[in-house]
């Protein structure tokens, strides 16, 4: 018997939300969008959020739901850290991390709230390497807190706020993907770049404005950053694979389609665009 | 080469399973202790009704008995009579009183000083101002006088006061009968 979810997507600018009831109630599927803004007298984030609650929740629930709240990239300061040495336990580790992360970016502590995870799995790790590069998120503890209040005030508790690109690549990484690699995921105008090595650990974050279809030189430049890091993860002649979502694929595919060791693929679960479907 | 990409477990949202694990344990032991509490009230409960059942009893006994005696009662002496007899008897018990004469000794002196014509009707001794209280017949006003002066002189009795001295009806063969009320005060010497 499936739970009941309630899945949040909050881009810049936007809340989504989908509520799936529980197998039981016959799976009722409910989707709805809100607009917020920072300007002023516009709605804010925890306006959107419960605005979007207020229209996909059922009246009455029995059961907790599964709450999912999925970030898009540029809610997310992402960095990939060296550490030497981390301490044991685990909130010491975590304030180390922070600490760190946000001396480098010139960032208050307590502005954001900053969560550290080693690069690597641990069945791959090796005694001397482990906690050597750390992937460091953080995230601004008043977006959390807007989010966290929104769904307090529906009776509501999220079981995870994490961010978009790494929820899509749990939720395909079964083997699907080639190594390296190199994913873009398409947000409200933005776009994140992830970028793995040939271990299949990840090599680096990066989100930034997507150019827009007329402006030539934008797109040149993000061509020219992509090649880049496919050059960095790259090992001999073996091509590097570039994933690529369908809304995102008109812009980058027909620049990046004549470029030497770029592997042009639709992300996995997605069928390829039969007219621009992804070329080598 | 296809392969898993490793992908980091982030989650910004504060893991509650420790604090819920705590609330769990807390309210299983509330629980508990609630059940256990029930138990106890169940328990005192029953004796509770078991000493009601038996005070009940009791209260049926003792109102079985209470009726009993109410129905003795019923069966007691007219109360003036009882009073008036209680009355005298402590009158006679005043005579035995510190402070009050002996009646063997009142009877015996009486007897010397009554003629032979006079008779004792009653005599009844006044505890609070310790005066005896004499009252004698006779067909003779002048032996009634007689007997006054003799008490009067004599010496056991200190103070002699004439109350009054009336008729008080006739003899069967019509004569008149005379009746005196004397009052002995003892002036409170206690005896010896």
């Amino acid at each position: 018997m499936r739970r009941a979810s309630c899945l949040l997507r909050i881009s810049a600018g936007q809340v989504q939300g989908v509520w799936e009831g529980a197998s039981r109630s016959g799976s009722q599927r409910l989707e709805a969008a809100a607009d917020f803004s920072t300007s002023e007298n516009a709605p804010t984030l925890r306006d959107a959020v419960d605005a979007v609650l207020a229209a996909i929740l059922p009246p009455r629930r029995l059961t907790s739901p599964f709450v999912c709240v999925t970030l898009e990239g540029s809610l997310i300061m992402a960095a990939i850290l060296p550490f030497a040495k981390l301490p044991k336990a685990q909130e010491d580790r975590r304030l180390v991390i922070s600490q760190r992360f946000c001396r480098e970016h010139r960032l208050e502590a307590g502005k954001v709230e900053v969560v550290g995870s080693p690069l690597h799995s641990p069945k791959s790790a090796s005694p001397k390497t482990e906690s050597s590069r750390i992937l460091c998120l953080a995230v601004e503890r008043d977006v959390l807190r807007q989010i966290e209040s929104a769904l307090g005030g529906r009776g509501l508790y999220a079981d995870i706020i994490t961010p978009e690109y790494l929820q899509k690549l749990g939720q395909i990484n079964g083997g699907e993907l080639e190594k390296p690699g190199i994913s873009l995921f398409e947000g409200n105008g933005f776009r994140t770049i992830l970028v793995w090595d040939g271990e299949g650990a990840i090599a680096h974050i990066a989100t930034v404005r997507r150019p827009a279809r007329q402006d030539p030189e934008g797109q040149r430049r993000m061509a020219t950053r992509i090649r880049r890091y496919a050059q960095i993860v790259s090992r001999q002649d073996a091509p590097v694979a570039l994933y690529i979502e369908r809304r995102g694929a008109g812009d980058i595919s027909k620049d990046l389609a004549s470029s030497r060791g770029l592997k042009l693929l639709a992300w996995p679960g997605e069928r390829p665009n039969p007219r621009k479907g992804a070329a080598k | 080469m296809s392969g898993p990409v490793f992908t980091p477990e982030v989650n910004f949202s504060r893991d509650m399973r420790p604090i819920s694990l705590v609330l769990a344990l807390v309210l299983a032991g509330l629980a508990a202790a609630a059940l256990f509490e029930t138990g106890i009230l169940l328990w005192e409960g029953a004796g509770y009704w078991v000493e009601r059942s038996r005070t009940l009893k009791q209260a049926d006994e003792l109102g079985a008995e209470l009726a009993t005696l109410l129905s003795q009662h019923r069966d007691e002496p007219d109360p003036v009579a009882i009073r008036s007899l209680r009355q005298r008897i402590a009158s006679l018990n005043a005579l035995d009183y510190a402070g009050a004469p002996s009646p063997v000794r009142v009877f015996s002196t009486l007897e010397q000083l009554m003629p032979p014509s006079v008779a004792l009707q009653n005599l009844d001794y006044d505890r609070g101002r310790s005066a005896l209280e004499l009252v004698a017949f006779s067909e003779s006003s002048d032996e009634l006088t007689a007997f006054f002066d003799l008490a009067n002189r004599n010496t056991f009795f200190p103070s002699v006061r004439l109350v009054d001295k009336k008729q008080a009806g006739t003899t069967a063969t019509g004569a008149p009968v005379y009746q005196v009320r004397l009052s002995i005060r003892f002036g409170g010497e206690p005896r010896s």
